[in-house]
């Protein structure tokens, strides 16, 4: 059917406007938006560089455990607080593209958005480092959880400090502080190993995986802390 | 298919069917609600269901009103449309008359509402072949006899 044809038969089958599609419309927005798909909603807005970093550890661990399985701890150990640099930077999105007062009038209040962001960033990068852990845990034949505490002490370290920078005038002027931090901290745990100086080495199993539950929950506060500074300065 | 562009094909298939704009609004909107109320989803609109349940309620209606006096309301208003000025659609519309109810809906659902043949053959309930072939045999029809009057 040609296109002539094609209108004349939909403007013959046109129907007169309705006149209460708005208001219809309107009731029919759905109001209330499940967590999940609030979650789904805003993971769709991390950026891309997230989920490679997340792939890339992923791999060394992978790759670390065939190639070099001395080594590989470290090099995750290195390479981690780089994936907490970038979900501190998730905080700071917002402020840095100045829509964070804009986005406190939005559906979902800027608390929640970067709660959900915070979250899922969380909860990817938690999954890739205990996928890593199994994978190192059954090459080296030792215990899950502690594998999974030595690779994310420095990374929680780095989430811990770069949140509590990111609240101080230096962070606010300074959007890649946590950036810096993860370089330091990336810097420390090759130089310790270099050097052969992991403390890591010289603590019991027990009081690797206590450390880092207790880094985990100064973590969690360091993030309440800046969620609330952030909507506070918005 | 979002909310809004699922609204217009219902109503305009509404309107098809009962060519009456009150009428036509309540169905859609009718259709909308039992549509999510049978756990509908708010995000996407399944299509085939909604013109299920709007062919279904328009059945009901039918009953309700004397289908003749429809039938012969909508037959007339084809053609006096008074805004219609182009020539082409004067004819597009004595076409459509001449054809058969079925026709005319397939012709709707295809060529204005932009159904695929899937989506048609679950709403008439027959196969994605019988419903092409249909399809098929509809537009020649129209195709005839827009250009039996134009000639």
């Amino acid at each position: 059917m040609n296109k002539k044809m094609r209108v004349a038969l939909r403007n013959a089958f046109e129907a007169p406007q309705p006149e209460r599609k708005r208001e219809f419309m309107a009731k029919m927005r759905p109001r209330k938006v499940s967590t999940a798909r609030m979650l789904l909603t805003q993971a769709s807005y991390i950026r891309k560089s997230v989920w490679i970093l997340s792939v890339f550890i992923l791999l060394i661990a992978v790759i670390g455990i065939r190639r070099s399985p001395d080594r590989v701890v470290q090099f995750l150990g290195a390479v981690t607080p780089f994936a907490a640099a970038i979900g501190v930077l998730e905080t700071y999105r917002s402020y840095n593209y100045q829509m964070s007062e804009l986005e406190q009038a939005t559906r979902f209040s800027l608390r929640s958005v970067i709660y959900a962001r915070m979250f899922m960033i969380g909860l990817v990068n938690l999954a890739v480092i205990f996928l890593s852990a199994t994978v190192l845990a059954a090459g080296f034949d030792t215990s899950l959880f502690l594998m999974a505490s030595k690779i994310m002490i420095p990374y929680l370290i780095t989430m811990a400090a770069g949140l509590h920078f990111e609240r101080t005038t230096l962070g606010r002027n300074h959007a890649y502080i946590s950036v810096a931090v993860a370089a330091i901290i990336s810097f420390l745990v090759l130089w310790a190993d270099a050097e052969g100086l992991s403390f890591l080495a010289l603590l019991s199993g027990g009081w690797v995986m206590a450390m880092a539950a207790g880094l985990f929950a100064i973590t969690i506060w360091e993030v309440f802390r800046t969620i609330r500074f952030t909507e506070a300065y918005a | 298919m979002d909310l809004e562009q699922a609204y217009d094909n219902i109503y305009r298939y509404a309107h098809f069917k009962l060519h009456d704009r009150h009428l036509a609004e309540d169905i859609t909107q009718e259709t909308f609600l039992r549509y999510l109320n049978s756990n509908g989803n708010h995000s996407s609109y399944e299509m085939r269901y909604l013109y299920t349940i709007t062919r279904n309620i328009c059945i009901d209606e039918f009953r309700k009103v004397k289908w003749e006096s429809i039938t012969e309301e909508y037959e007339n208003s084809l053609g006096d449309d008074p805004t219609e000025s182009v020539l082409t659609s004067l004819t597009v519309n004595g076409a459509l008359a001449k054809m058969n109810e079925e026709d005319r809906e397939l012709l709707l659902l295809r060529f204005v509402n932009g159904e695929s043949v899937g989506t048609i053959s679950k709403i008439f309930r027959c196969s994605r072949f019988a419903v092409y072939r249909r399809i098929k045999k509809a537009k020649e029809e129209f195709e005839r006899l827009v250009g039996g009057e134009d000639s």
